[in-house]
């Protein structure tokens, strides 16, 4: 079997996977108590009112028609309507989709480069004490909760050398040029934690490839130690990073509320944390659906990469 | 060429252990010199030690070393490394990875080439050399690692240590894991390239036979320390040390064979068996080209009651399959299998009851990976029962049969040298008190010492139980010492079956002549 077709047979199965999730997460925000009525209308909710916002949105339709109805504006790129917000999900999403993104390139360019060379260099040197200070610092950064990891941040930053501001006063829609300078605290802190990750699963990785005998046997043939580790050890040791690497990218974009909540960041995280206090059914459907795609996504990618550093895929004889 | 003196090798974690105890070695200019012992013994360290890098977690206590006048200890790394390849070349074990797996064979070659700054036509190179080690090189060049036979990798390992024409070569057990037709044609190379290229040769392994056939000079070790050394003739034929003596006993060869008794009924019948092996993994939403292989075609003979039936072959001739589809683990596509007069063994395991599964245990090849390390003997030996059920006296006698101390109970496989954990392994099938006990290569993880004293031990078991053995092994030398009846598979096909002594004086088949030719000369 050609790797295309397995990949095409990859990806059919994700958009399935896709499908069935999105139903699934249709039917629990549909099972949640109240709906955007009740949340609209808030105290002034009467039975008539009610009933007629609901008629007015179309909730009294059977939860299947509405979900096939939902389902078909979907797939044509229309997520809805917020009636909370009085906006179409879309246009509410859109810029703080790119923010996220923009937030999370930083923090993905900051840690990643970072964490493949230290990961690296810390297996080589296993022992020596750059190494072992660079072990209990990743692990420090791995446990720091974001929020002290901020206030270190803002001490050193915001109050001792007053060179990047504490927090965003941005509307969403505000340019990335005038995004760009509030973008590095959030970041850094990002940052810090996923280059603990990807470090550490680096190193671990490269120290596994280092036993195996291949590694040994290029080093008797007289190969200089760079040949070793570049040629031999490290197309070897990349896979499991890389699928850390994916996994830390999707909670890059998806699981970064604290953060944007803290540096006051116009994120799709704190959008998502407003949007289920609103009961905004649109929008929590919206967002959790994204954050799937982006997981389901994240996770093809890493397959994709994994199969293709491995010869014995690349060939075609099965996996 | 060689000359070590006062050798020793000691692990970095604790200085104190020395894993090379003050060897000495002369070895002249082309001689051959083959290294024998057990696991453990330090013969492993000493190859890589005459590079001057004893191994990762190792370092040169001690002594010192000249290869080709170089002194490999005490110079710098960097000038060390310069030589390796060039001076002194190692050679890996081609079955244990050696290979890098993402690298095609051409880049292994384009890596060593480019040590000489020599450019130019890197598949060309690689595959005359490969032509010269009897590969089809101009082929060979393209492919992975993972595309070629464990025969073919030794082969190119060997290309790849000859590369830059080394005055010595150093082999570490290159024929292990390999099959017997396979060994003697690398054994057959190895010899050639001597020849043509001179180089001085060191070649390691724990088989006996295999350092008959490249040595003329030969080192017995024994725990970090040389034992014995000479020449071949002399330390085979008169050894001095009690250990070297040891050692040439326990190897086994073609010697005593036992008859067997004749008029015995048949214990299981195996009619026409086929067995269609698929090798593809399922899952949900994953399916995969479907390779299917016969790993048993047409098979008929019959296991007798109270007899050591040998089974014999190489990999993939069926004999791992036809003990799988005896314990119900593989399905049985057609023919039949039965034990005793009615039950039906085509069933698979789950199906079968309770009686039918007693009465059919088996002991596998590895016990490393049979015995969970987590649990003590008696946990082991007495799986299946409860607690309240459970007698030490009854499980100290079962132990017994299998020659071990009763203090062993309380012991995890940790804690277990390899012969003792394939003792309890045996020990755990006899618990059920089988009719039928299968031995899948049950000593081929073992030294050969401890394998002597393992077959003692299934040979008292046998006189004493009576109970019905298959015995399944690639060594026809330790099949024959004790099987009454053996059979011989090849690629799924049955070869032969009959009494020991006549497979073995009138082969029947060109396979089963080679098999015992080659074990001959050992």
């Amino acid at each position: 079997m050609s790797i295309a077709w397995q990949l095409l047979r990859r990806a059919a199965v994700a958009l399935l996977l896709f499908a069935a999730m999105a139903c699934l997460t249709f039917l629990a925000v549909e099972a949640l108590p109240g709906d955007a009525c009740t949340s609209l209308l808030g105290r002034a909710a009467t039975e008539n009112k009610l009933e007629q916002c609901r008629e007015e949105n179309g909730l009294n339709e059977p939860v299947v028609a509405r979900m096939v109805d939902w389902g078909c504006g979907a797939v044509q790129g229309d997520l809805g309507y917020s009636i909370k917000r009085d906006a179409p999900v879309t246009e509410i999403i859109a810029p703080r989709l790119r923010n996220s993104l923009v937030l999370a390139g930083v923090a993905g360019l900051l840690a990643f480069p970072a964490a493949v060379v230290l990961g690296l260099y810390s297996a080589q040197r296993r022992g020596s004490r750059r190494a072992k200070l660079l072990d209990t610092a990743s692990l420090v950064m791995m446990t720091l909760p974001e929020f002290v990891t901020a206030a270190v941040l803002w001490l050193v930053f915001s109050i001792w050398l007053p060179i990047l501001p504490a927090v965003a006063v941005l509307p969403s829609d505000a340019t990335i040029g005038e995004i760009l300078p509030t973008i590095w605290l959030p970041a850094i802190t990002l940052a810090v934690m996923v280059f603990a990750h990807v470090m550490r699963s680096m190193r671990s990785s490269v120290v596994a490839t280092s036993a195996r005998p291949f590694v040994e046997a290029a080093r008797y043939r007289g190969l200089p130690e760079r040949a070793v580790l570049l040629r031999h050890v490290l197309p070897a040791a990349l896979p499991p990073a890389v699928n850390v690497m994916a996994v830390t990218a999707a909670w890059l974009l998806t699981g970064t509320f604290v953060v944007e909540v803290v540096f006051n960041f116009p994120g799709l995280g704190r959008l998502a944390v407003d949007a289920i206090s609103d009961r905004d059914t649109a929008l929590i459907l919206a967002l959790t659906l994204f954050g799937l795609a982006v997981f389901i996504l994240s996770s093809f990618i890493s397959d994709t990469i994994t199969r293709l550093l491995d010869p014995r895929v690349r060939a075609g004889v099965g996996a | 060429m060689i000359d070590l003196q006062g050798f020793s090798v000691a692990v970095d974690a604790d200085p104190a252990r020395l894993i090379l105890d003050h060897v000495d070695l002369q070895v002249g200019r082309g001689a051959r010199v083959g290294i024998v012992g057990e696991s453990g013994c330090g013969k492993s360290t000493l190859l890589r030690g005459l590079t001057g890098l004893p191994g990762a977690g190792l370092h040169v206590a001690d002594g010192a070393l000249s290869v080709a006048g170089y002194d490999l200890v005490g110079m710098p790394a960097a000038e060390r490394r310069a030589l390796l390849g060039k001076v002194v070349a190692m050679v890996p074990q081609g079955v244990a990875l050696s290979l890098t797996p993402h690298r095609d064979i051409a880049s292994h070659f384009a890596d060593v080439f480019q040590l000489d700054d020599a450019r130019g036509d890197v598949p060309g190179r690689a595959a005359s050399l490969l032509d010269e080690v009897g590969l089809r090189g101009a082929a060979m060049v393209g492919r992975f690692p993972h595309e070629l036979s464990g025969g073919e990798q030794q082969r190119v390992l060997i290309a790849l240590g000859l590369a830059r024409d080394p005055d010595v070569l150093l082999l570490d057990e290159p024929t292990s894991a390999l099959d017997v037709g396979v060994a003697h044609d690398i054994l057959g190379l190895i010899e050639d390239e001597h020849r043509a290229r001179g180089f001085t040769l060191v070649c390691v392994s724990h088989d006996l036979g295999v350092i008959r056939r490249v040595a003329e000079h030969v080192v017995v070790m024994n725990a970090g320390r040389v034992v014995e050394q000479g020449p071949l003739e002399r330390v085979t034929a008169h050894p001095t040390n009690p250990f070297t003596v040891r050692l040439l006993e326990a190897a086994p060869t073609l010697g005593a064979i036992s008859t067997a008794p004749s008029n015995r009924s048949p214990l299981v019948r195996v009619d026409r068996l086929t067995v269609v092996r698929s090798s593809a993994s399922s899952g949900a939403f994953r399916s995969q080209t479907q390779r299917t292989t016969t790993a048993l075609d047409d098979v008929t003979f019959e296991v007798r009651k109270g007899e050591i039936l040998g089974v014999i072959g190489e990999s993939g001739s069926g004999k791992s399959t036809f003990l799988k589809s005896l314990c119900g683990l593989l399905e049985v596509s057609s023919g039949s299998l039965t034990l005793g007069d009615e039950v039906d063994l085509s069933v698979r395991v789950r199906r079968r009851p309770g009686s039918v599964l007693q009465r059919i245990q088996m002991v596998f090849q590895n016990p490393d990976d049979s015995l969970n390390p987590a649990h003590t003997v008696r946990r082991v030996l007495s799986a299946g029962r409860p607690r309240s059920e459970v007698d030490d006296d009854q499980l100290a006698e079962l132990l017994r049969t299998v020659g071990l101390q009763r203090s062993m109970l309380d012991r995890r496989s940790p804690q277990l040298s390899g012969g003792e954990k394939q003792r309890v392994a045996i020990a755990r099938a006899l618990a059920q008190r089988p009719e039928l006990l299968l031995l899948d290569e049950v000593t081929s993880a073992l030294d050969v010492t401890v394998q002597a004293e393992v077959l003692d031990t299934l040979r008292a078991i046998h006189r004493d139980l009576g109970t019905t053995m298959v015995f399944v092994s690639h060594d026809i030398a330790v099949v024959a010492s004790m099987a009454e009846r053996i059979v011989v598979l090849r690629n799924g096909r049955l070869v032969e079956v009959g009494e020991v002594a006549d497979v073995l004086d009138r082969p029947n088949d060109h396979y089963t002549s080679m098999l015992v030719e080659l074990a001959r000369r050992r």
